[in-house]
């Protein structure tokens, strides 16, 4: 079969690979309709992510058809139409009892070298990387799904395209999580820093859950412009008044929210920000050049700062000091999406929301690498890619 | 904890032989630290065993256990301060009655440690253990079971002629401060599952530098089947990846060197490194 495979740093390839088969009781193998890549694949793309190994198989949202299943999978069956929530989970452990599905214990068959790095290990992942697992990824024309009798839902409603219903794998219930992480009370401004494809959705997750104001940050004007359809007020991350802009929206307060949808910075970027720092030193401006630090900045006394953005590493210069003089609260993690694909599935069914706007380039699974490389490009113009395998 | 095993025990074993043993046992464990993934306790413990033979020149049970009532030199497998010793725990979001059960059940126990291929009782207290080594060698021991508080502790110890002299523990314990419920532990956060084991070091001192130089560490193998054990008591599955795609991504870079190879000969004379960072 036919998949994106990971060779080394910016460097993917469309390869002939073997057919996944079932090794487990629990398995479902899905042949794949629709697939799409994740602003968390370019962070493999930049080689930020440790433990990948050539010839990994990539992607973590995609759904399909049921072609096989295991013997003990009881509620799917052959030719269901089902989306694959991009976190693996037993259903089973004390975590997923909890509905912490991203935590789970018993999904991630490296779960030593995970603990190694930071005392536990989470929930298995689809093509990210050896520490969530190793399991193969859904950037391909068939994929194994362990626990198929927990994650993957199945969509009855044929009328429903799979393009609305495809990000109910991940960027939809994870806009969900970061905008519920938030506490959001009625009248709140949220203040979002990137504009990616979870920052889009968590500009109408805000909304839905009773924002009065959301304002989107980013550096890209393109980016920009679809937050304000979705009635964002938009603000230049590069914008040195940034932070004044900010408390005079919200007459000195700063925002009750704030959203950190940017996540870790590839290295190029990193050393941009460095300069950042040096030209704003020289100028007597206060540092804050990542989306984090801006964040806790700008969020007003007792607010709370939600984190969807992913970080794997430590990080320089963090602001504790402002969280605590300021008595933040920080939510942050993986999304637990069996939590959520239920609830939105509904919601998309009811057409409250359609999470299909954020796609602007359909490609097939043959072009992926044209995709990678121009999602990753600092002005390309893609926001998001759907890849079609067959 | 580790301790180094002091040996002075009689030489029972020819020199070919022993030296058979040292060298294979060698293999064994070192093979098995290849493949670090799939090393268990049972490997090692065989590999080692070996290594002993060999080393030693002498080969005999040891009797008794460290923990037991007994007094340590009175008939223990492995004497107290005489063997390797590790202890693990996990939590299993089980009650502990049915934790306890399934490892008692000691047929289920080569389906959470990786290297047992089968354990058979073969009367009340009595059960048969086969292990099969990375190099495809089967080793086998009798163990008895001395203590079966029904969910409370397990423990056993091997008997007299074993391939590899060794004794455990598990001890069952319901989440503290928790589901202390009075009907028999069905605590609501789980089950707490201890496990103490301890091994004659093969090779004594020797085996045991050998074990260390080779970066085996016989806590992280505890640690990994009781991972399994919880897994197949919570899901009822080990979980598993499949991996077949090198192939591909050697195929994949071999293309890739051709083509950067045309393309800087074709663009010679041209200077520029490609850039690729
Ligand atoms: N928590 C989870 O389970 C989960 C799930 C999916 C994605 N993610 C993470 O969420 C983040 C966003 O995902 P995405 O698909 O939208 O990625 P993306 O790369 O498409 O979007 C990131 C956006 O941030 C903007 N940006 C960069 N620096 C900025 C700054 N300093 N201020 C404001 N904006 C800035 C970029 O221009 C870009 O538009 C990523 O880190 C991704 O890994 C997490
Ligand atoms: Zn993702
Ligand atoms: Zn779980």
């Amino acid at each position: 079969m036919k998949a994106v495979i990971w060779n080394s740093t910016k460097n993917v390839s469309v390869a002939d690979v073997p057919e996944p088969t079932i090794l487990n009781q629990r398995d479902a193998i899905v042949k794949i309709t629709t697939t799409a890549i994740c602003g968390s694949d370019l962070h493999i793309y930049a080689g930020d992510v440790p433990s990948m190994e050539a010839g990994d198989i990539l992607g973590h949202e995609f759904m399909g058809e049921v072609v096989e299943i295991g013997k003990d999978v009881k509620n799917l069956k052959k030719g269901d139409r089902v989306v694959v929530p991009f976190v693996i989970a037993c259903g089973a452990c004390f975590y997923c009892q909890h509905q912490l599905f991203s935590l789970c214990d018993n999904s991630n068959p490296n779960a030593a070298m995970l603990e190694k790095l930071y005392g536990q290990s989470s929930a298995g992942l689809f093509g990210y990387s050896h520490l969530y697992g190793g399991y193969a990824g859904g950037q391909a024309q068939y994929a194994r799904v362990p626990f198929a009798d927990v994650g993957p839902i199945c969509i009855a409603d044929d009328s429903l395209s799979d393009e609305k219903v495809l990000f109910l794998s991940d960027i939809l219930p994870t806009a969900w999580q970061a905008a519920e992480n938030c506490g959001i009370e009625r009248g709140d401004t949220v203040a979002i820093w990137g504009c990616g494809p979870v920052g889009q959705l968590t500009i109408s997750c805000a909304f839905m859950l009773g924002a009065e104001h959301v304002i989107a940050i980013d550096r890209n004007p393109r980016r920009l412009e679809m937050a304000r359809k979705s009635n964002a007020e938009t603000l230049d991350a590069g914008d040195p008044e940034l932070q004044q802009k900010l408390r005079d929206l919200t007459a000195g307060r700063g925002p009750d929210r704030c959203i950190d949808a940017v996540g870790m910075q590839p290295r190029a970027a990193i050393i941009d920000a460095l300069y950042d720092r040096a030209k704003q030193a020289l100028m007597l401006e206060s540092d804050h050049p990542d989306a984090l630090s801006q964040a806790i900045h700008a969020c007003r006394k007792g607010g709370t700062v939600s984190i969807p953005g992913e970080y794997s590493g430590s990080v320089d210069r963090f602001p504790l000091g402002a969280a605590f003089a300021k008595g933040l609260t920080l939510r942050l993690g993986q999304t637990n999406v069996q939590r959520y694909v239920r609830p939105l599935l509904e919601k998309i069914e009811r057409g409250e929301i359609d999470p299909s706007f954020v796609i602007t380039h359909r490609l097939k699974l043959d072009d992926a690498v044209e995709g990678y490389a121009n999602l990753a490009s600092e002005n390309g113009e893609c926001i998001k890619i759907t890849l079609k395998p067959w | 904890m580790t301790n180094q095993f002091q040996n002075n025990s009689r030489i029972n074993i020819a020199n070919v032989e022993r030296a058979a043993s040292v060298i294979g046992g060698s293999l064994l464990v070192y093979s098995a630290l290849r493949h670090w993934r799939w090393l268990t306790i049972a490997t090692a413990v065989t590999g080692a065993a070996l290594i002993r033979r060999g080393v030693t020149g002498h080969c005999e049970a040891y009797g008794a256990l460290g923990f037991s009532t007994r007094k340590s030199g009175d008939n223990v497998s492995v004497p107290y301060r005489h063997g390797i010793r590790v202890h693990s725990s996990i939590t299993v979001n089980k009650p502990r009655f049915e934790v306890y059960s399934f490892w008692r059940a000691l047929e289920n126990l080569p389906s959470f440690m990786q290297h047992l291929e089968k354990v058979r009782e073969t009367g009340k207290f009595v059960s048969h253990w086969e292990a099969r080594t990375s190099l495809g060698q089967t080793v086998a021991w009798d163990a008895e079971m001395i203590t079966d508080d029904p969910g409370q502790l397990i423990a056993w110890r091997s008997l007299p002629g074993a391939d590899v002299d060794n004794a455990g523990s598990v001890r069952f314990a319901d989440v503290s401060g928790h589901g202390a419920s009075g009907n028999g532990g069905s605590g609501n956060r789980g089950t707490e599952v201890h496990v103490e084991l301890s091994y004659v070091p093969p090779g004594g001192v020797i085996g045991a530098w050998l074990i260390k130089a080779l970066g085996q560490n016989p806590k992280e193998q505890i640690q990994q089947d009781l991972r399994h054990f919880k897994m197949m008591i919570e899901t009822g599955e080990v979980p598993q990846t499949q991996r077949e795609t090198r192939k591909a991504a050697e195929e994949t870079k071999q293309a890739q060197e051709v083509a950067l190879q045309d393309a800087s000969e074709a663009s010679f004379p041209a200077s520029d490194a490609p850039a690729y960072i």
